[in-house]
């Protein structure tokens, strides 16, 4: 009995509590909270973006180099026309000299 | 009561409106004041970030209340990892030996005078409950909101809250019958 009554007083014990302020300060400090992340996502951004410009400008360097290296390669036919005219022009043999 | 942000309900008055709501709540969560402040911060700047996105389904009170309940038990949940990892760890201090992950001892400054060693026992028993029956005791007794408020904060039927609150009853009796011998010697 005396425990039930005991048990009772403990459940009820939260009853008629009164509600605690909020810090008076809040909404200044969630205000400079989402200014910060704001700022924070503006600096990822801007590192981002370098990082998009550095990756554009080694991705166009390599496609001019590459654009030099197939300009500069002699085409097969090229190549076949090189070779009849230096066989009807005697160069291929080493016999001349 | 505001069924529906509109374009000048600034932040500002949402915390204004709602701060004491959410920092009550956190509190009865966590049984830690600093805690619960930080968490009253985060819960405004997820309602910053996410106004556009709240739906007419229900009240603004409500969707906070379901961000408040979901940070806390977030937090609860990181606080019980870290507890855990503690005990892996260390359990005191290298140097000076002293205690690390010590169990806070709460002290609810809402609470009279008289009544205060009993909530404090009852708060400790709380803290055992599984999630669901602890989040629904809370909102019930504490925040005193209606089942059917529960219910849609906690995203499911009335006869569900019922069912959760009297099993948090039992336990919660449960767990004051054990401590009660130790009290009487």
């Amino acid at each position: 009995m005396e425990k039930e009554s005991w048990i009772n007083e403990v459940m009820d014990s939260t009853k008629g509590m009164k509600p605690l302020d909020a810090n008076p300060f809040l909404f200044e400090k969630i205000s400079l909270k989402i200014e910060a992340k704001k700022s924070d996502i503006s600096q990822v951004k801007a590192f981002s973006k370098s990082w998009a410009l550095a990756a554009s400008l080694v991705l166009i360097i390599n496609i001019v180099s590459f654009a030099y290296i197939i300009k500069d390669k002699p085409s097969a036919q090229k190549e076949m026309g090189y070779t009849a005219l230096s066989k009807e022009m005697g160069l291929t043999s080493t016999t001349n000299y | 009561m505001h069924n529906k942000p509109d374009n000048e309900l600034t932040l500002k008055q949402l915390v204004e409106s709602y701060k004491g709501l959410v920092f009550n709540t956190a509190i009865s969560f966590l049984q830690h004041r600093e805690e619960a402040e930080d968490i009253t911060q985060e819960v405004f700047i997820e309602v910053y970030q996410s106004l556009a996105k709240f739906k007419e389904q229900s009240s603004i009170s409500t969707w906070i209340y379901r961000i408040t309940v979901n940070k806390c038990l977030d937090h609860l949940r990181g606080k019980k990892r870290q507890k855990r990892f503690g005990f892996i760890t260390n359990l005191f201090h290298h140097e000076t030996g002293e205690v690390l992950h010590e169990i806070s001892h709460f002290d609810h400054p809402g609470i009279e005078l008289e009544k205060k060693e009993k909530a404090n026992i009852l708060f400790k028993a709380i803290e055992k409950l599984p999630e669901n029956q602890k989040t629904a005791f809370i909102l019930w007794h504490i925040e005193e909101l209606p089942q059917k408020e529960i219910a849609t904060i906690m995203q499911n039927s009335v006869k569900a809250i019922e069912s959760l609150l009297l099993r948090a009853k039992t336990n919660l009796r449960k767990e004051l019958e054990k401590i009660y011998p130790e009290r009487r010697n």
